[in-house]
């Protein structure tokens, strides 16, 4: 139950924020909205499957919000540093 | 679930497989229905008179009585609106404006070409149906709006899930391309599954997610929300309306038969629409689309039309954008790539019947599934759900039941209710979806008051009868015939009736081999199998 909900729950939070950092490297405008969207969706099903194929659910639930949360900051960072534009 | 990867994968497989089957094949069965869209709802629509082939295009057409109608309209009912178009049709009584109104949706009037005068809403002689539109619904978001767009992501999303782990938990791919064991009970079953899962695996992948992507930015809404913060304004993806700002001066707009004159003589086809951005303001803009047709699409795969950009005051050429061509921008390029790969608006009957047999093969993929996964644990319980076990199998056999041949009942259901209910019925194609529904939730109680053999074996024979009895249906409702349809060249219209008959021919063939009931082993291991190989 705990692996389905990391896997469900963390997998999409890994999309999303994936999606969100290629589109932030893109720069504004909905071209790259576009891109990272493409990104985020195919990222999902192969995060999932990680979460299963992963020794523990402890282990998914901690590698998918770590990543989401780099990712996450990694976009904040593209944003500052101006790195779109 | 322990084990090693393949084990895992296999549960993984099993559980989203069984959890999603049922709602996949119902969103297969009628996206595969929707390829012919088109021929459907013209089929449905018995009172339609077939439109005649528009004449090649000769150069560009007299548009200036429309035109100033048009304008003269929307300048006394739209003012303030941030845009106009005009759907510009030379030779006809007849033409459309649209604008949009305060809250932002689109509104639209029938304008005389003569008197220029608003005309008053017909009562059309065509029957109302949402025609094969209705399948293209359900595909999409099961006619219940949002909700259900989510819950088609979602089965999307654990579809994507179950082909991966399938292809992993699938050590012989290439020897199973070869394998088919019929007749063979469990074995047929799981031989059928891969098959049909094998042969159409990049077909599957490219459709799914390219549903997945027609539809992102429902279902990744913090992309937007990223754009919005870095930008602070609200990201613009699905408003409608000019792109471009007012200026806030006043601007006269120039004449537009010139410009479409333009626009016609590059892209070699009839002006589609002209659309005015800010109209009365000096930033003004005017966009003249092109009208795409089977000629212009011929060797292309992106059936966008053409655009030309005009200053609205000055009429100085802004930008061209020609039909059919790429944009440049990758993502963007690679979105309408997946766009038409997935809504077909490009294909002709060729490609369409790729993806009909296609989409059919992935259909019987999951109902070959689903039936696997009873005809397993009929043979011997694994007990997965400790005492409530024998409930849950009786569920999932009901399920299996009411959705593989009790969709497919209610499919054809829908189309016997168009020429069943009365002509003038309020709101009559709303009545055809209850009706399709009806058959469905029918189908389901039945599939839960009868034996499963009983039950496959009933609906599979119903659907059959309605299938080859649908020619019949029409005579005696419409009085028009197959013969006739062949006779005036209406492939569209006879292709309906002969697929009908030919799936009603399948499902005869597998309610003939649902075996006798026998409580310990397979009951209805065999009905779909004829169908599924």
């Amino acid at each position: 139950m705990n692996r389905i909900a990391a896997a469900i729950v963390g997998g999409y939070l890994f999309a999303s924020s994936g999606g969100a950092l290629l589109s932030a490297l893109n720069g504004p405008g909905s071209d790259a909205m576009l891109g990272g969207a493409l990104l985020g969706l195919a990222l999902y099903a192969p995060a999932i499957i990680w979460a299963f194929a992963t020794r523990s659910a402890k282990r998914a639930w901690a590698g998918l919000l770590g990543a989401s949360f780099s990712l996450a900051v990694l976009t904040a960072v593209a944003d500052a540093t101006g790195a779109a534009a | 679930m322990t084990g090693g990867l393949r084990q895992r994968m296999a549960w993984l497989h099993t559980w989203v497989g069984l959890w999603v089957c049922w709602l996949a094949f119902a969103i297969f069965l009628t996206g595969t229905l929707s390829v012919f869209v088109d021929p459907i709802s013209d089929w449905m629509r018995p009172e339609q008179v077939q439109e005649p082939a528009a004449a090649p295009f000769a150069g560009p057409l007299d548009h200036t009585q429309q035109l100033q109608h048009g304008l003269r309209f929307l300048e006394q009912h739209a003012a303030n609106s941030k845009m106009w178009e005009l759907w510009p049709r030379a030779g006809k009584d007849e033409f459309q404006v649209f604008w949009l109104n305060d809250k932002g949706y689109y509104a639209d009037a029938h304008l005389s070409t003569t008197t220029g005068a608003a005309l008053p809403e017909e009562v059309s002689a065509v029957r109302d149906t949402l025609g094969g539109q209705h399948f293209v619904e359900f595909h999409h978001a099961l006619h219940a709006g949002t909700t259900g767009l989510w819950i088609v992501g979602a089965a999307s999303v654990a579809m994507l899930v179950a082909l991966i782990s399938g292809v992993i938990t699938h050590k012989r791919i290439f020897k199973d391309f070869f394998t088919f064991r019929p007749a063979k009970g469990q074995r047929s079953w799981l031989d059928a599954h891969n098959l049909a899962g094998v042969l159409t695996l990049p077909f599957l992948f490219m459709i799914v997610y390219s549903g997945l992507a027609i539809s992102w930015s429902t279902y990744m809404p913090a992309i937007p929300w990223a754009q919005e913060l870095r930008t602070g304004e609200t990201a613009n993806v699905r408003e409608y309306g000019p792109e471009s700002k007012p200026s806030g001066r006043r601007g006269v707009l120039t004449s537009l038969n010139p410009l479409v004159h333009i626009a016609e003589a590059t892209f070699h086809s009839p002006a589609y629409a002209v659309v005015v951005n800010h109209p009365g303001d000096a930033a003004v803009t005017v966009d003249v689309y092109s009208t795409t047709s089977p000629e212009t699409q011929a060797g292309n795969l992106l059936s966008k039309r053409g655009v030309m950009q005009f200053d609205g005051v000055t009429g100085a050429l802004r930008e061209t954008e020609m039909p059919h061509r790429a944009p440049p921008n990758g993502a963007r390029a690679t979105m309408a790539t997946l766009d038409e790969l997935h809504r077909l608006h490009f294909a002709g009957s060729v490609i369409r019947w790729i993806y009909f047999v296609a989409g059919m093969a992935g259909t019987m993929m999951m109902a070959t599934g689903a039936v696997l996964f009873m005809v397993k644990r009929r043979q011997k319980s694994l007990n997965e759900f400790g005492a409530g076990t024998p409930r849950v199998y009786r569920i999932i056999d009901v399920l299996n039941v009411a959705t593989v041949a009790g969709l497919s009942l209610a499919c054809i259901g829908f189309l016997w209710s168009n020429r069943l209910l009365p002509h003038d019925l309020v709101e009559r194609h709303e009545w055809e979806v209850a009706a399709f529904f009806g058959v469905w939730l029918a189908a389901l109680l039945h599939a839960a008051l009868r034996p499963p053999a009983q039950a496959w074996r009933e609906q599979l024979w119903a659907g059959a009868v309605l299938c080859v009895l649908l020619p019949l249906l029409n005579v005696l409702t419409t009085g028009q015939h197959l013969l006739a349809y062949l006779a005036q060249r209406d492939i569209e219209r006879a292709a309906v009736e002969l697929t009908a008959i030919v799936i009603g021919a399948l499902l005869a063939a597998a309610a003939l081999r649902v075996r006798s009931p026998d409580p310990r082993k397979m009951a209805s291991a065999t009905a779909m199998r004829k169908a599924a190989s």
